[in-house]
């Protein structure tokens, strides 16, 4: 395989590897703010409101996870198509967990 | 033009299908009907959230929003999607999919024509699925008498 | 409503949505037996910057008004559910969209050979293509319900 080529994989699977790390940390976050008032009160001071220190939050972890799983990739080396169908089943299962949790949390 | 589009489809399939073959040319016929429901499709859904936009700002709320009609017009532009998607890949008979997304077609045409029709969602949902077989009937049976008569 | 929050809402609706069908054609496109690769590149390029620029309007929209105004509406009105449910699955499901679809992009990009040869890496793109479409059209969905539970006071 060419440099270009052994560079592009490693580019695709930081950025997916990254990408699932960034979903789980979304979910993580969401679940723990509602649960922890102190953390969704930090998010808001810091980043002017919760939501938005949720989004840069998740940006940062994805930024992070993606440069240094793609440096150090020999974990992932032919797992694309491993990796993205453990992105699809963790966005999944994350939409459903999130609507459930919201569900159960709205009851007093 | 979803519904012209679709009754096109069904117009041009039904005759194409006649001697059991379809030809370069009525796929390419065939070709541009869908090519028309799919503008019809994306024109609906965006005209639609304009209407939705404007209701919102007028705080029509639930009134608009959770009304029966509008609850079934959303649920029969769903199915609509659904089944474009599920023909495109062939997961469902073609012929019944092309029946359910004429009749959903129709039904959403009628259902927004329909301003004061006041029935509870589930009248309303049991109406098109009705009318969904009705169509799937019409339609097995003019294309079979179609190609009968050839 | 100040006329920027109108535009600033209905340029949230029309990104989201434009996102929606045009992830819906690379979708589209990448299930063909012949794959044209250039417009699977612009498709998943134009989604990207659909969703981020529907990112933007609606996260202005929703942190400078919508707190402040619509929410204690709908608390206070026959549908609170509707924003202790559907608005707050709504506002944390969509971080997902920027991130699946920058994916697509990457993949589609940087691997458009294996697209190509490659049926299991077609195979998974397509479907996580599909991921993002059920999940921005399930967002559009409980968008249109929380309008819905804004009703006069």
């Amino acid at each position: 395989m060419n440099k270009l080529a052994k560079n592009s994989e490693r580019i695709i699977t930081g950025v997916t590897a990254g990408s699932i790390v960034a979903v789980f940390s979304i979910i993580l976050m969401t679940v723990f703010a509602e649960v922890n008032p102190a953390f969704k009160k930090w998010l808001a001071v810091n980043f002017t409101h919760h939501w938005i220190g949720k989004s840069v939050l998740s940006i940062a972890v994805f930024l992070v996870t993606t440069i240094i799983f793609t440096m150090f990739n020999k974990l992932f080396k032919n797992k694309l198509v491993l990796l993205l169908w453990v992105l699809i089943i963790i966005a999944s299962i994350g939409v459903m967990l999130l609507l459930a949790f919201f569900y159960w949390h709205s009851f007093p | 033009m979803g519904v012209g589009g679709a009754t096109f489809a069904e117009i041009f399939y039904t005759k194409f299908q006649s001697d059991k073959k379809v030809d370069l040319f009525e796929h390419e016929v065939l070709k541009i009907c869908v090519g028309v429901i799919r503008i019809g499709l994306v024109i609906l859904v965006f005209s639609g959230l304009g209407f939705l936009v404007l209701a919102r700002l007028a705080y029509l709320g639930p009134d608009v929003f959770y009304s029966s009609r509008f609850l079934a017009k959303m649920t029969v532009v769903v199915v609509l999607l659904f089944v474009a998607l599920l023909m495109n890949f062939r997961f469902i008979n073609l012929e019944l999919g092309s029946s359910i997304s004429t009749a959903s077609w129709y039904a959403a045409m009628i259902l927004g024509i329909w301003r004061n029709l006041n029935v509870s969602y589930l009248v309303i949902m049991l109406a098109y699925f009705i009318f969904g077989f009705i169509v799937f009937l019409l339609l097995t049976f003019a294309r079979k008498h179609f190609v009968l008569k050839k | 409503m100040s006329s920027v929050l109108i535009v600033f809402l209905v340029l949230h609706i029309i990104f989201g949505t434009g996102g929606i069908v045009l992830m819906t054609a690379y979708l589209l496109l990448i299930s063909k037996k012949n794959i044209e690769i250039k417009w699977l590149k612009v498709s998943s390029i134009l989604a990207f910057l659909a969703f981020l620029a529907s990112w933007i309007f609606g996260g202005f929209y929703y942190t400078s008004y919508y707190g402040k105004a619509v929410k204690p509406v709908i608390l206070k009105g026959h549908f609170a559910r509707v924003h202790e449910i559907l608005m707050e699955t709504k506002e944390h499901v969509f971080l997902f969209i920027p991130f699946l679809s920058l994916v697509i992009v990457a993949v589609t990009l940087a691997a458009s050979g294996d697209l190509i040869s490659d049926s299991k890496v077609k195979k998974a793109l397509a479907s996580l293509a599909f991921v993002v479409v059920g999940i921005a059209l399930f967002i559009l969905i409980l968008g249109i319900f929380v309008s819905g539970a804004v009703g006069k006071t």
